[in-house]
């Protein structure tokens, strides 16, 4: 072997420590990157007694990303229903002073106070006014609840602007990565960037939707959604979109509900992991809640109108409806419409507390009867009293989220065992790059050593001519 | 097991989330005095706490329904009393009258007039008001039950509210019944009228034996009716004081239910500090273990 040759082999070693050194960089540079996956400089001896730096070597595991994947899809779906229905549940929250419960108890309190004082304009007034407190707090309660569905939507369409983003960029990603040659180790390098950068978009996706990725030879990727509908096919996206429908919830209350589609096709169903999974449900959940509040209050504006209507007011006359539907006087009388009759507001002689027209104005009879109405069970209420089927409202609701944040902590444990993995694997330990680099300068300055003494070999022979 | 940089600070943002978000709890417990923050925290004790606030509203409708219908039968028995006492003072006089037999002009003025006042009083008794209402008229409560005369223009109805479950009480009286005046006339009242047209008129026809018993019968109504008030006051008072002990019952099941255990609260909030200290502290101290150290100095 020539001098001359002993001084291109250790040139090459030089550059192939450099090129280590340089993932060292890299890789302590990104130390602090979460989607970064670490990389080793994989050395290997060529023929020509020199070093080459054969492969920039992705620290990458599959199985423990996809099983994040698997995980992160449903932590996400389980968070997010958990803490939308948190909000949902203060509605609820008796103990702390918000719900109906207090003011239903109000309402029979009212009541009472005309049974032992039938003869009481000021008890009667207060009777109306906790009629009206009831009604004001059923829609308040009704506002907060469609006004939390609206918010949904919204968010609903931002997050589906983002998915589309997402998918349009994995597409372009994919083809990206088809084309990239991975000869030379600087272009292996490239590649392992655009399988990060499509790592953190399949990790992106999996926080929104259900996810299942097919992973093809030449490192690109199929991203299949709800019902195994495609969303990234190579080069094409399919795009999400968001259309309003409006659903009845019975006694004629209207309400709209978003619809989720891909490619056009109707998948809102379909979805049941993702944050996206989870507003999907909560836009149920919240439509069962109105759903039964509002035949909550329709039976119970019934019932009182039936009782009502059976007595004699104050003036001997019979009694009129308590609650009227205020749009068009109809007897589907809702959560939207509701409203005391106004003939009664500012007329407390025209409760009706008697039944019977000769025994005024002492006479509770018929009073005594709506207040048992407290007691008495409902065929359309589950049979259920009020109270207890409004109790029922609030265990549904506080059970659903207990549920959810309680799935919420368990995925997250496991998701985060997984994300431990994976950053055991695939994570960067600035110890062990820093003896990485240590070993590549002495190696580095080992082949320059080499390359000094050729030189002076060289010089020697050169000096032989002389 | 390799260990990356990153894990490090994982490991302290998973546990400090978790430290704090106790931290917030606990003080949230403490400071706002209830265990129970959002219904999904014990949604058994939300439900049960629920009910039992149901229930004590309902005994509070009974107390209040106590209170207004004791203030009725007190008033009520004041104004029995007195007229039965009226009418005692009546008899002693029919008895007198009864003893002597003869009257001479000015002895039967005095007696006429005296019981001429009694009747108005007893007239005056029994139209008894709570607030805006007789308590004798029956439903009728806002005229006076009684005319001047004696003669009854109320109702036979009574007004009754509950005091406990299926149990209701009078909370106005038919006064045919209790001032016995089934005649359509108190008959005390009825007797005395007689007396007084007898004076007038110069005898005592009539005011004999036989009017005495007639008039101890009218006594005997007011008597017996006053006795009735009187067994229904103490059942009355029983269920009050059997709601009352309910209620203090059902107080100390709420606050078990829904009220913070202080001590325990604080105990806890304390734990969770040591822990959230020891936790950065133990950060604190791992974050500078580093080779880059050794290569800096």
């Amino acid at each position: 072997m020539g001098l001359f040759s002993l001084l291109s082999i250790n040139a090459q070693s030089l550059s192939s420590f450099q090129k280590g050194i340089n993932l060292v960089n890299k890789n302590i540079n990104n130390v602090n990157n979460k989607n970064y996956t670490k990389e080793l400089a994989l050395f290997s001896q060529s023929s020509n007694y020199g070093v080459a730096m054969q492969e920039a070597h992705r620290m990458y595991e599959q199985r423990y990303f996809d099983r994040y994947i698997h995980e992160n899809q449903h932590y996400h779906f389980y968070n997010e229903a958990s803490s939308s229905l948190n909000s949902i549940e203060t509605l609820f929250n008796d103990i702390q002073g918000s719900g109906l419960s207090e003011t239903i108890n109000s309402y029979f309190e009212a009541a009472n106070e005309i049974i032992s004082a039938p003869e009481n304009i000021p008890a009667r007034e207060t009777f109306l006014e906790q009629s009206q407190l009831l009604i004001t707090k059923f829609k308040n309660i009704y506002n907060s609840l469609e006004n939390e569905k609206s918010n949904l939507h919204l968010a609903m369409t931002q997050e589906i602007d983002k998915l589309n983003n997402l998918s349009d960029t994995l597409a372009l990603l994919n083809k990206r990565i088809a084309s990239q040659p991975t000869q030379l180790s600087n272009e292996q390098e490239k590649l392992n960037d655009l399988l990060n950068e499509r790592d953190k978009l399949i990790k992106k996706l999996s926080e929104h939707i259900d996810l299942k990725v097919r992973y093809n030879a030449n490192n690109t990727v199929d991203v299949f959604s709800a019902k195994g509908h495609a969303l990234v096919l190579f080069d094409r996206s399919f795009h999400f979109s968001l259309r309003q429908r409006s659903k009845d919830l019975g006694y004629g209350l209207q309400t709209t509900s978003s619809d989720i589609f891909i490619d056009n096709i109707k998948l809102t169903e379909e979805f049941h992991a993702g944050k996206l999974g989870a507003k999907i449900h909560i836009q149920n959940s919240l439509d069962t809640t109105i759903e039964k509040l509002n035949t909550l209050l329709h039976e119970f504006a019934i019932q009182n109108n039936t009782i009502h209507q059976n007595g004699i007011d104050l003036n001997g006359n019979n009694g009129e409806k308590l609650f009227i539907d205020a749009t068009s006087n109809s007897s589907n009388i809702n959560l939207k419409n509701v409203a005391i009759n106004p003939n009664l507001k500012n007329n407390p002689k025209k409760i009706a507390a008697a039944l019977d027209p000769n025994a005024l104005p002492s006479d509770n009879q018929n009073i005594k009867k709506l207040y048992n109405l407290k007691e008495q069970t409902f065929t359309n209420l589950d049979n259920k009293s009020f109270y207890n089927y409004y109790i029922d409202i609030v265990s549904n609701i506080s059970n659903e989220k207990s549920h959810y944040s309680s799935f919420a902590n368990d995925i997250l444990q496991v998701r985060n065992s997984i994300d431990d993995k994976i950053e055991e694997l695939s994570g960067v330990n600035m110890d062990e790059e820093l003896v990485n680099l240590m070993q590549l300068q002495r190696s580095y300055q080992a082949s320059a050593r080499v390359i000094m003494v050729t030189d002076k070999l060289l010089e020697s022979v050169m000096n032989m001519i002389h | 097991m390799r260990v990356s940089n990153n894990q490090l600070y994982n490991t302290f943002l998973r546990y400090d989330k978790a430290r704090q978000g106790e931290l917030a709890k606990y003080t949230n417990q403490i400071a706002s005095g209830k265990r129970i923050l959002q219904p999904s925290d014990d949604i058994v004790a939300v439900a049960k706490s629920l009910k039992i606030r149901e229930t004590n509203k309902e005994i509070d409708n009974f107390l209040h329904n106590i209170t207004s219908v004791e203030n009725k039968e007190s008033a009520a028995q004041t104004a029995l009393t007195n007229i039965y006492e009226a009418a005692q003072d009546a008899r002693v006089e029919i008895v007198r009258l009864l003893n002597h037999g003869v009257l001479d002009q000015e002895d039967a003025k005095i007696v006429n007039d005296y019981l001429q006042g009694l009747k108005h009083y007893i007239i005056t008794q029994a139209n008894t008001k709570v607030g805006d209402t007789y308590l004798f008229g029956g439903t009728k409560s806002n005229q006076a039950p009684f005319q001047t005369d004696g003669s009854y223009v109320g109702n036979e109805e009574v007004q009754t509210v509950p005091i406990s479950k299926g149990y209701e009480v009078e909370a106005t009286y038919n006064g045919k019944k209790a001032l016995g005046a089934q005649s359509g006339k108190i008959k005390v009242v009825e007797i005395l009228d007689y007396i007084n047209t007898q004076i007038q008129n110069n005898t005592l026809n009539g005011i004999d034996e036989q009017l005495l018993e007639e008039f101890d019968k009218g006594m005997k109504d007011i008597s017996q009716y006053r006795s009735y008030i009187g067994a229904q006051q103490k059942s009355v008072e029983d269920f009050k004081m059997q709601h009352e002990n309910f209620k203090t019952v059902y107080n100390e099941m709420i606050s078990h239910f829904e009220d913070t255990d202080i001590a325990q609260a604080i105990s806890k909030l304390e734990q969770t500090k040591v822990a959230y200290e020891a936790s950065m502290a133990v950060f604190n101290q791992n974050r500078d273990l580093s080779l880059l150290k050794y290569f800096t100095s």
